[in-house]
C-alpha cells in the first residue's frame, strides 16, 4: 500500500506540485476578482475594439429616456415650488468607455469596459447609457473595469415612481426587465409609470431614469410587485458614460 | 478519430504547463468574446469545462480534482462578486468523474465520446449553479425557466465546439508518462 503510494508519488509528484501552483494562482485570481485577466484581455482585444455595431434602436431609447426625464423634472418642479430648500447636486465629471466584452454566462449579466483606474474609474462608479441607468462598476484594473448591469439578479437599485414618489427596490431578472418590490402595502402604480433611482438609495445618485412599468401585481406577498422594463437596451450597449460616485453612508438611508 | 503523436522525449517537462497556462487564459477570455456562431441567447460555450475534460483524461483523479477546483476559481474570478455561488463545485466533479472514467477504461477516446461527456458536464455545471442560486434565496419559478434555457444552450454549444479545443490540445499534450494510455 505504502509502496504503491510512493510509486504513485514518484511518478506524479511534479504534476501534483504543478497542480498546487495552479491552485494558488487561481486562488490569487479569485481573490483579486480576476483583474489581472481583465487587464490582459483588454490589452489583447485592443485591435478589435473599434469595430462598430448597430446604433439604430439607441435613438429610440434616447427619446424614451428624455421623455421620462422630462416627466420627472415636471413633477419635481412642482414639488420644488412648494419646498424651497431642496438641495440638488449632480456631478458630471465622468468619462465615456467602450464595452469590449460581455459575460457569456447567462447567470450573470456583466460587461467589460475599456477604461479603468488610469482614467479615474473607481469601484462603485455608476454607468449611464443611452436610455438611462446601466449599472455599477464592481472591479477595476488599470485599463479596464467590470460593470454589473442593472439586469443582474444580484443587482438591487432603490427606485421611486416619478409620478407619485412611491418607493421600492428593483432587482434584475433578465436582460430586458427587472422586478420592483414596493415598500408600501398599497402603492398607486400603473402600467407606463416611469421609474427613477430614489433619493434614498446609497449606491446611485437620485433621479436617474431606470425604466418603465410594464406589469403590476398588487396581490403579491409579502410586498406588491411590478415588472419594470429597462429603458436602456442592455443587449446593445456599445458605449457607456461612467460617472464617479461614492456610496453614501448616512444612517437614515436604506440600503441598497 | 485523432491520432496520437508518438512519444517524444525532446519536449521539455514544462511543455504541458506552458501550453496549459496559455490555453486556460484563452478559454477564460472566451467567456467575454461573442463571435458569430459561438453564442446563443447570451450564452457562450463553457470553454473551461471542455479544457478540463480534455486535460483530466490524462491525469489521475486527485490531480484532475485539484485542476477542477483551480479552474472553478478562475471562472469565478471572471464573474467576480461573492464567493457563492461558485463554479468549483461543478468543475471539480466534472474533472474527477472524467479522470475516474478514464481510469476504469469506461471511456472511448474519440471526439464523440468527449463531446458527450462535455454535454453531460455542462448540464451538470449549470444545474449546480442554479441550485446554489436557489439555496441563496432566488425565486424558484424564475430560476427553473432560466436554468433549463441556460443548461441546454450551454451544453449544446459546448459540445458542438468541443473539437476546436480538444483536437489540437490532444495532439500537442504529452501524457504524464510520455505515452498515451490505451
Amino acid at each position: 500500500m505504502l509502496d504503491a503510494l510512493r510509486r504513485w508519488w514518484g511518478r506524479y509528484s511534479i504534476h501534483v506540485l504543478a497542480a498546487l501552483v495552479g491552485l494558488v494562482v487561481a486562488l490569487g485570481l479569485r481573490m483579486t476578482q480576476g483583474v489581472a485577466l481583465l487587464e490582459v484581455y483588454q490589452f489583447f482585444t485592443q485591435p478589435w475594439q473599434w469595430f462598430s455595431r448597430n446604433p439604430e434602436p439607441l435613438v429610440e431609447a434616447r427619446t424614451a429616456e428624455l421623455s421620462a426625464r422630462m416627466a420627472d423634472l415636471e413633477s419635481q418642479n412642482e414639488r420644488l415650488k412648494q419646498l424651497l430648500n431642496l438641495e440638488v447636486s449632480r456631478s458630471s465629471q465622468g468619462t465615456w468607455a467602450m464595452v469590449i466584452g460581455r459575460s457569456g454566462e447567462a447567470w450573470w449579466s456583466q460587461v467589460v469596459l475599456s477604461k479603468g483606474l488610469r482614467d479615474g474609474i473607481q469601484p462603485g462608479a455608476i454607468a449611464l447609457g443611452t436610455g438611462g441607468l446601466v449599472g455599477r462598476v464592481t472591479a477595476v484594473s488599470p485599463h479596464s473595469s467590470r460593470l454589473l448591469l442593472v439586469s443582474d439578479p444580484s443587482s438591487t437599485v432603490g427606485v421611486t415612481l416619478s409620478r407619485n414618489r412611491f418607493m421600492g427596490i428593483l432587482r434584475g431578472q433578465n436582460q430586458r426587465s427587472g422586478v420592483l418590490e414596493f415598500f408600501e402595502r398599497d402603492p398607486d402604480v400603473r402600467v407606463g409609470d416611469s421609474v427613477l433611482t430614489s433619493p434614498y438609495t446609497t449606491r446611485f445618485p437620485p433621479g436617474i431614469v431606470v425604466g418603465r412599468v410594464t406589469a403590476v401585481n398588487l396581490d403579491k406577498q409579502p410586498a406588491p410587485e411590478a415588472v419594470v422594463e429597462f429603458s436602456s437596451p442592455l443587449g446593445l450597449l456599445e458605449y457607456v458614460y461612467v460617472q464617479p460616485f461614492t456610496a453614501k453612508a448616512d444612517a437614515l438611508l436604506l440600503s441598497p | 478519430m485523432p491520432s496520437f503523436s508518438p512519444p517524444r522525449r525532446d519536449r521539455p517537462w514544462w511543455h504541458n504547463y506552458v501550453l496549459a497556462a496559455v490555453s486556460i487564459f484563452i478559454c477564460a477570455c472566451g467567456i467575454y468574446v461573442h463571435l458569430p456562431g459561438m453564442h446563443l441567447m447570451g450564452v457562450t460555450p463553457n470553454w473551461l469545462l471542455v479544457w478540463l475534460i480534455t486535460w483530466s483524461r490524462r491525469y489521475p483523479v486527485a490531480i484532475a480534482v485539484l485542476t477542477g477546483v483551480s479552474l472553478g476559481l478562475v471562472q469565478d474570478a471572471m464573474v467576480g462578486g461573492d464567493w457563492l455561488p461558485t463554479h468549483t463545485l461543478g468543475l471539480t466533479i466534472a474533472g474527477g468523474v472524467t479522470a475516474w472514467l478514464q481510469q476504469q477504461n469506461l471511456m472511448r477516446e474519440d471526439v464523440i465520446s468527449i463531446a458527450l461527456l462535455v454535454f453531460v458536464g455542462a448540464v451538470g455545471v449549470e444545474t449546480l449553479l442554479g441550485l446554489q442560486f436557489w439555496l441563496l434565496g432566488q425565486d424558484f419559478g424564475h430560476l427553473w425557466v432560466k436554468q433549463q434555457r441556460i443548461a441546454l444552450t450551454s451544453a449544446v454549444l459546448s459540445s458542438l465546439w468541443t473539437p476546436l479545443l480538444y483536437v489540437p490540445l490532444n495532439l500537442w499534450w504529452r501524457s504524464p508518462d510520455d505515452a498515451p494510455k490505451v
